[in-house]
């Protein structure tokens, strides 16, 4: 199969009659990376797909896949691609077998196509259920059938739309373990409402909301900058307002608030600089003062707060 | 194998595939016996000296077959994988638009003459009643399928038009049944008018689906017919693909 493709996408935008659902997007995608499109549901993520893998066309703009453009040359993107579309559709009539040998015929696989058909089976899994009929899979399983589907004909660009969905935690993992090993031969493009998806596997994210890119940059950059505060969640039982003091003597840059909670409990929610893990010190200060520690919890950063982060920081533009 | 070939292929296995194929191919055995009984009973008491396949194309019961199930076969063909999200993964594989419309036409219309096969078991069964072998010619049986074969050609090409404008089946058949029908009905004005008509008598002689089938049943086999089942089978696949072409545009 031919070196990983680049992306490019150039002031691209899609209107549904009155809904304009991408509004003069531009990114590029390098050869070999992988690149999460994140967004809420109707930001434009499976619209920018579908115009990548010339199932629809922009209104206007340019997109070109390992050269090719995706308008005047569908058929080259299409040979390149492999794509997972949301709803995973496949035929409930078909044995899984037989699908995919048909759908290695239809992507032109050459002459080794039960060894490659092999390959993926094992690859994706599914080894055991190749004889079974498609309709009567569990969605964990259709969802690797789909994605066998994608990968069937070894794509140099992979697209994938909500992968995950559908999977148990260990299916969740082996995916994403063999999403990562597609690097840097293949490119790989896929859209998620996971944050942990995308810390998981991507070297880049593009943050999309309402037809508009609202941040592109790489996934390290993304999260030190959403991420530099953490907060720890403490339900202590005691005097309120002499923990609420020893705890923002703890740090002093904290901001410390007080939540009341089923007598004598209150909750302390203490949001500091990410560097400093106050999490044991809040525990010894507990134990020192003999006062009665229920939960001490670190709260992960939320897709939420990513996105009313990303997008308070680009009000001003 | 190329694209098509391959695609035509799995079209029709679908109809193999799918309890609904063999319910289409069970109905049309049905009405295709009763049009036999009817045959049976209406030479009970008259000599008959006109090959049996005009016999059998006169009952009521050959049209319903012409006119209900090609809309039948038809309407999963792209109302289905629009519904399903099939369409999505057809039309990202390396094909292209126009293999697919005429995959799917070639698929159903195979599916469609498979139904018809039948039929010429069906006519040897009538043989004992008419007593005369020479009424059926294995040249008329041939003629008459050709003919079957091109008005099916037309009816599969409505009715893949008619799946290709929506996401629902029903919509897809009821939008077939229309067209078939009308076309269907036109031919009875041909017979309203007479030869002195002019251009009218003209027009609806030259569109009348009976009069374009007669010949096929009588054993001729004439260009002209052959020419307008292709031409209006090629306007209908020229007016699907330009539908298919038109939804990368939506």
């Amino acid at each position: 199969m031919s070196l990983a493709p680049t992306v490019e996408v150039e002031n691209l935008t899609k209107r549904y009659s009155r809904h304009l659902a991408l509004n003069d997007v531009s990114f590029q995608i390098p050869a070999g990376e992988i690149v999460g499109l994140l967004g809420p549901n109707g930001a434009g993520k499976s619209t920018t797909l579908r115009i990548l893998t010339t199932f629809q066309s922009g209104t206007s703009g340019t997109v070109r896949i390992g050269g090719h453009d995706v308008f005047y040359e569908p058929h080259q993107v299409r040979k390149i691609i492999g794509y997972l579309p949301d709803r995973n559709p496949l035929p409930d009539e078909w044995q899984v077998e037989d699908y995919l040998a048909f759908r290695a015929k239809l992507k032109r696989l050459p002459a080794n196509r039960r060894k490659r058909l092999a390959t993926i089976l094992e690859q994706c899994g599914i080894t055991e259920i190749r004889r079974r009929r498609i309709g009567k899979l569990s969605r964990g399983y259709l969802q690797r059938v789909g994605l066998a589907d994608a990968l069937i004909h070894d794509p140099a660009l992979i697209i994938l739309d909500e992968p995950t969905i559908g999977l148990d935690p260990n299916q969740m993992r082996s995916l994403r373990k063999l999403i990562r090993s597609f690097a840097p031969e293949k490119t790989v493009l896929l859209s998620t409402h996971t944050l942990s998806e995308i810390t998981a596997l991507c070297h880049r994210v593009i943050i999309l909301d309402r037809g508009k890119i609202l941040a592109d940059e790489s996934t390290e950059s993304l999260l030190r900058r959403v991420t530099d505060f953490s907060e720890i969640r403490a339900e202590l039982a005691g005097p309120a307002e002499r923990i609420r003091q020893e705890l923002q003597e703890l740090a002093q840059e904290a901001e410390v608030t007080v939540q009341s909670l089923d007598e004598p409990f209150c909750r302390f929610v203490v949001r500091a600089p990410r560097t400093s893990d106050l999490r044991l010190p809040i525990a010894r200060l507990a134990s020192r003062n003999e006062w009665p520690l229920r939960e001490l919890h670190l709260r992960e950063n939320s897709l939420e707060e990513v996105f009313s982060r990303v997008t308070e920081s680009h009000l001003p533009q | 194998m190329t694209a098509f070939a391959l695609l035509t292929r799995y079209e029709l296995a679908l109809f193999f595939r799918r309890p609904s194929g063999y319910l289409i191919l069970a109905s049309v055995m049905f009405l295709n016996a009763l049009g036999v009984l009817d045959v049976v009973l209406a030479i009970r008491n008259e000599a008959v000296d006109s090959p049996i396949t005009e016999a059998v194309y006169q009952t009521p019961f050959f049209w319903l077959i012409v006119l209900l199930a090609a809309p039948a076969i038809t309407m999963k063909s792209y109302a289905h994988e629009y519904a399903s999200g099939l369409w999505e993964t057809l039309t990202t594989a390396p094909v292209g638009s126009l293999q697919i419309v005429l995959a799917k036409f070639c698929g159903a219309w195979l599916f469609l003459i498979i139904l018809w096969l039948p039929f010429i078991g069906y006519l040897y069964l009538l043989l004992p009643f008419f007593d005369n072998p020479a009424l059926l010619d294995p040249r008329i049986v041939g003629s008459s399928m050709l003919g079957l074969a091109m008005l099916g050609a037309l009816y599969v090409a409505i009715g893949c038009f008619a799946s290709s404008l929506t996401g629902s089946q029903m919509l897809a058949v009821i939008v077939a049944l229309v067209l078939g029908i009308t076309l269907f009905l036109q031919s009875f004005v041909a017979t309203q008018f007479p030869e002195s008509a002019g251009f009218a008598s003209a027009f609806f002689n030259h569109t009348s689906l009976f009069l374009h089938l007669e010949d096929f049943v009588r054993g001729v086999i004439d260009t002209r017919h052959l020419t307008f089942y292709l031409s209006l089978t090629g306007f209908f696949l020229y007016l699907n693909w330009q539908v298919v072409e038109m939804r990368r545009w939506v």
